[in-house]
């Protein structure tokens, strides 16, 4: 007992040089894993808009998603002479496949310039209910990240180069992440709608 | 006999404090190491780069495995990934500095807590907070780590956690002054000076090694806040007195980062008021060539004062 308190006093940096970092990985792994055992999956769908790639030719019209009464509507407007609007791709992430899937919208390619803004209901969710709150009923809610990897020698040597976006959602330490289509991952703005509560 | 035998502690200490191998120091003394002891070295060098390539990839594998992961992290996750291997690379500097064998681990080992902790600590404050003006978070943080290195200068009596207090305090008191909106200038000038008599203390107390940077950054900070507060005003030409008390006192305190800083301070006034009042006249070539001859000058009096001041008393 005398000779191992000896080899542990004589070989203290040694021995703290193997159980502090399998301290820190444990307690990293602890946290990590916890809330996956504590915390439940996402329950309710979430519905978002993405914000597409540059266009060229402009487009003619701009579209503006609401929710009245716990139905998603697309107001569409002409755009202005010279004016480049920002175009959105509707997106639901189903919590059952952890998957995004594009929700076509039926909008008109152009409007007269003076005519008003036309409501349209985007059909695919219609019937569904959708909460428009940044928090489901079951807690989770969306965060975006924007990273900006390292760039030059490092950042290539590494494969941390240029810019990323991700989007996640966290609920009491779980983060799910979702997986944003292709040409949607770098600079793209994201914004969560609402959650879909009931479907028919 | 007592005298050699001080004479032989006082040339030990030296070679442990500045970390010189048995073979730099038969090198130094003129005598050729024996074949073993050259061996030795070889060895010893080969080690000591393996041995930094290799925590070097290690450090770096880490750094990468965080960012790649970073965003499937949780918060608490994210603390513990920082803040963890700070607190971790802290302790086992205390713990190496004990011991002989694992002395030259100790700096390192500092440095990269000095790296890690206050990382963990902004992202415990990024993560955990609810927004906020983040000068609190800064003044928390710097002032953590200040009093954590200056507990730890207290315990070692060494220069780097004496560098890291310094660096740490500074930011704390640069984060002060402007969190009570302090002017820009009067800023540079507090800290300027701050720096400047902070390494004045460290050179009297044995850590001249760490010193020439804070000289370095303190007579820049000083001289930039006084230009920027008499600039353009009757009192501007004071600039190149005050300046000039700079090459003084690097002969006095025997620093040539100071002689180095104070003399490209009037090269850069004197290329300044030349520009300012002479450029667009015909004396404008002529300033240029009278503002070259002055650079010349300039740089050969720079010369002698170090010369004759400075590297003589060293």
């Amino acid at each position: 007992m005398n000779a191992q308190g000896g080899f542990l006093r004589n070989n203290a940096f040694l021995v703290a040089a193997v159980a502090l970092p399998v301290v820190v990985v444990l307690f990293f792994l602890l946290a990590t894993a916890i809330p996956r055992w504590t915390v439940p999956p996402p329950a309710y769908d979430l519905v978002l808009r993405v914000g597409k790639p540059y266009e060229q030719p402009r487009p003619q019209v701009t579209v503006e998603f609401k929710v009245d009464a716990g139905r998603l509507q697309a107001i569409v407007r002409p755009v202005q002479k010279d004016q480049y609007a920002q175009q959105w791709a509707l997106f639901r992430f189903d919590h059952q496949t952890l998957n995004l899937q594009e929700i076509p919208v039926r909008i008109p390619d152009t409007l007269p310039s003076d005519s008003p803004a036309q409501t349209i209901v985007v059909d695919a969710l219609a019937g569904q209910r959708i909460l428009d709150q940044a928090k489901a009923p079951d807690g989770y809610e969306m965060r975006t990240e924007m990273s900006r990897g390292g760039g030059g020698l490092m950042g290539d040597l590494f494969g941390m180069r240029g810019y990323d976006q991700s989007v996640a959602l966290v609920n009491r330490g779980r983060v799910v992440k979702l997986p944003l289509p292709s040409g949607y991952q770098y600079l793209s703005p994201v914004n969560a709608i609402g959650w879909l509560t009931d479907a028919r | 006999m007592s005298e050699h035998a001080d004479a032989l502690r006082e040339v030990v200490a030296l070679v442990r404090r500045h970390g010189i191998s048995t073979g730099e120091l038969i090198a130094a003394l003129g005598e050729s190491p024996a074949p073993a002891q050259a061996d030795s070295h070889w060895r010893t060098i080969i080690v000591r780069v393996l041995g930094y390539l290799g925590g070097t990839f290690v450090f770096a594998g880490i750094g990468v495995f965080v960012a790649l992961q970073w965003d499937n992290l949780n918060s608490t996750a994210r603390v513990i990934v920082t803040l963890g291997p700070g607190l971790s690379a802290l302790i086992l500097a205390l713990l190496a500095a004990r011991e002989e064998r694992f002395n030259k681990a100790t700096t390192p080992l500092l440095l990269v807590a000095a790296a890690l902790e206050p990382t963990g600590m902004f992202v415990a404050f990024e993560e955990f907070g609810t927004g906020g003006d983040w000068h609190w978070a800064s003044l928390i943080t710097t002032a953590t780590l200040a009093l954590q290195f200056a507990a730890v200068f207290g315990k070692l009596r060494r220069s780097t956690p004496l560098f890291l207090v310094v660096i740490f305090a500074t930011s704390f008191l640069w984060t002060a002054l402007d969190l009570l909106d302090v002017d820009g200038d009067v800023i540079a000038l507090i800290l300027g000076a701050s720096l400047l008599l902070a390494a004045v203390g460290m050179d009297r107390s044995g850590h001249e090694d760490i010193t020439p940077l804070f000289y370095f950054l303190g007579a820049i900070g000083f001289l930039y806040g006084f230009f920027d507060s008499v600039k353009r005003t009757p009192f501007e030409i004071t600039f190149v007195a005050v300046a000039a008390a700079f090459v003084y006192l690097a002969t006095v305190l025997r620093t040539r980062t100071l002689l180095f800083v104070a003399t490209l301070a009037i090269l850069a006034y004197t290329g300044y008021f030349t520009g300012e009042h002479f450029a667009d006249s015909v004396g404008w070539p002529l300033a240029l060539i009278g503002f070259g001859i002055f650079m010349i000058a300039l740089s050969a009096l720079a010369f002698r004062i170090d010369r004759d001041y400075v590297r003589r008393a060293r």
